[in-house]
C-alpha cells in the first residue's frame, strides 16, 4: 500500500497545483473537486471516516457546485492577468513552508493522543463515537463557532451579491426531474441515517446536511426554483438557518444555569441533547448551503423566464 | 471451494479493471464529447458492475449483497443523468456551432 499512499500523495500536490495555476477557470475548478476527492481518498487511508465523508460531501461536492454556479455568473472564463512572480510574497509563502515543515518534524511519532482521555470519559459524553463525542461534547463550542462561519459565510455572499441566482441553461425532457424525484427520498434517508448513526459510528451533522443540502441544490437544479424568503416558508426558513447555533448556545446556557460549566450538559440527558442540537444543526448546514448555491428568490415568485 | 471463490472474483474483478482501462483511453483519445460519453458510460456501468460481482460473491451476508447492489443502482441512476445532460450540452454546443458557421 505504501505505492499507493506515495502515488496518491503525489497525485494531491499535482492536482493543488493544476486547480491554481489553470488558466481556464472551468479547468481549474474540475481540478479543484477532483482535488477533494482525493484528499477525501487520503483521510479514508488514514482511516479517518468522518473526515473523509465530510471533505467527500462538502469539500469536493458542495463547494465544487458553489464555485461552479459562481462561475455561471462571472463575465470572465478565463484568467488573461499577466502573472508576475512578486519577491514579497514569494517570501512569504517560503517561511510559511518551511514553518510548516519544521511543525511536521515536531509532531509527535509515537504515543496515542488525546484517545485515551476521549476513551475514558466516553460513559459520560451521551455517545459511543469519539468523533461525535468531541464534536458534540467535548469540543462542542468549537462546533457552535463553525456553525457560526457558516452563516458568517452567508451574510457576506448576501452582502456582495443580492441578485443570487446562477444562470441555469436551458434543458430539453423531463430526465433529470424524474431522476432528482427519484432521489430525493434516498437523500433524505441517507442523510437521516448518516445523522443517525452519528452517535455510534462515523457520520453526524456535518455530513448529514452535506447530503440534504445536495438534494436541494438537485431540485433546485432540476426545477429551476430558488429557496423562498417571503411568507410561511420563508419565515420557517430564516428561522432554521440559525436554529443550530442558537439551540446549541440555548443548551450551553442551561448547562451553565445547573452549575456544571459553559456548554456542560447532564451526563443523564447528553444523549438526547446532543440528538436534538445534531437535527437543527443539520437543517442549518442544509439550508445554509443550499440557500448559498440556488440563492433566495426576495420578491414574489416570477413566472417569466 | 475457497480458491474457487477467489478464482471467480480475480476473474470478475480484473474484467471490470478492464472496462475501466478501456474507458478512460476512450476518454482521453475519441474525438468529439458524445463518443467520449460513449466511453466513459462502458467503465461507469460494466466496469463496477464487474468489481461489484467480484466483491458479492465473497460477501459474507446478504445484507452486504443488497447494499453492493444498491451502490451499483445509485450509480447506474446518476450516471445515465450526467451522461444525458453533458450529450445534450454537447449536442446544444454542436448546434450552435453550425449556427455560427453558418451550415
Amino acid at each position: 500500500m505504501l505505492v499507493f499512499d506515495g502515488l496518491l500523495a503525489l497525485l494531491i500536490l499535482v492536482l493543488a497545483w493544476l486547480s491554481i495555476s489553470s488558466r481556464d477557470l472551468f479547468e481549474a475548478i474540475v481540478m479543484f473537486i477532483a482535488l477533494g476527492l482525493m484528499i477525501a481518498l487520503a483521510w479514508m487511508r488514514l482511516q479517518a471516516p468522518d473526515a473523509a465523508l465530510a471533505e467527500a460531501g462538502i469539500g469536493a461536492g458542495l463547494a465544487g457546485a458553489l464555485l461552479l454556479s459562481t462561475l455561471s455568473r462571472l463575465a470572465r472564463q478565463t484568467d488573461d492577468q499577466l502573472r508576475v512572480l512578486s519577491v514579497m510574497w514569494s517570501m512569504i509563502w517560503l517561511g510559511l513552508a518551511v514553518g510548516l515543515l519544521l511543525a511536521l518534524t515536531q509532531l509527535p511519532t509515537t504515543g496515542q493522543g488525546m484517545m485515551p482521555e476521549v476513551l475514558a470519559n466516553i460513559d459520560q459524553s451521551g455517545v459511543s463515537h469519539p468523533v461525535t463525542a468531541v464534536l458534540l461534547n467535548y469540543r462542542a463550542w468549537d462546533t457552535a463557532l463553525e456553525l457560526a462561519v457558516l452563516a458568517w459565510a452567508w451574510f457576506a455572499q448576501q452582502a456582495l451579491n443580492r441578485d443570487q441566482r446562477p444562470v441555469f441553461s436551458s434543458l430539453q425532457g423531463q430526465v433529470l426531474i424524474t431522476a432528482s424525484k427519484m432521489l430525493a427520498p434516498f437523500l433524505v434517508l441517507v442523510g437521516g441515517y448518516l445523522l443517525w448513526r452519528g452517535a455510534d459510528a462515523p457520520g453526524g451533522a456535518f455530513q448529514a446536511g452535506a447530503v440534504l443540502a445536495a438534494g436541494l441544490v438537485l431540485y433546485s437544479l432540476a426545477t429551476q426554483v430558488t429557496l423562498p424568503y417571503q411568507g410561511w416558508q420563508g419565515l420557517a426558513l430564516r428561522i432554521l438557518w440559525l436554529a443550530g447555533f442558537w439551540l446549541f448556545g440555548l443548551v450551553g446556557l442551561v448547562g451553565l444555569g445547573l452549575g456544571l460549566s459553559f456548554m456542560g450538559y447532564p451526563p443523564a440527558h447528553a444523549g438526547s441533547l446532543i440528538l436534538l442540537i445534531e437535527v437543527f444543526a443539520t437543517l442549518t448546514i442544509a439550508f445554509l448551503l443550499a440557500a448559498m448555491f440556488s440563492g433566495v428568490s426576495h420578491g414574489r415568485p416570477t413566472h417569466d423566464q | 471451494m475457497n480458491i474457487l471463490i477467489d478464482l471467480l472474483s480475480l476473474v470478475l474483478i480484473s474484467i471490470g479493471v478492464l472496462f475501466f482501462i478501456a474507458g478512460s483511453i476512450g476518454v482521453l483519445r475519441f474525438d468529439s464529447a458524445l463518443n467520449r460519453l460513449h466511453a466513459l458510460t462502458k467503465a461507469d456501468n460494466l466496469g463496477l458492475g464487474f468489481i461489484l460481482l467480484g466483491l458479492i460473491v465473497q460477501a459474507d451476508s446478504w445484507a452486504l449483497v443488497i447494499k453492493y447492489l444498491m451502490i451499483w443502482g445509485l450509480v447506474l441512476l446518476s450516471a445515465a443523468v450526467v451522461s444525458h445532460l453533458m450529450g445534450q450540452r454537447a449536442y446544444q454546443a454542436e448546434q450552435k456551432g453550425r449556427q455560427d458557421a453558418g451550415i
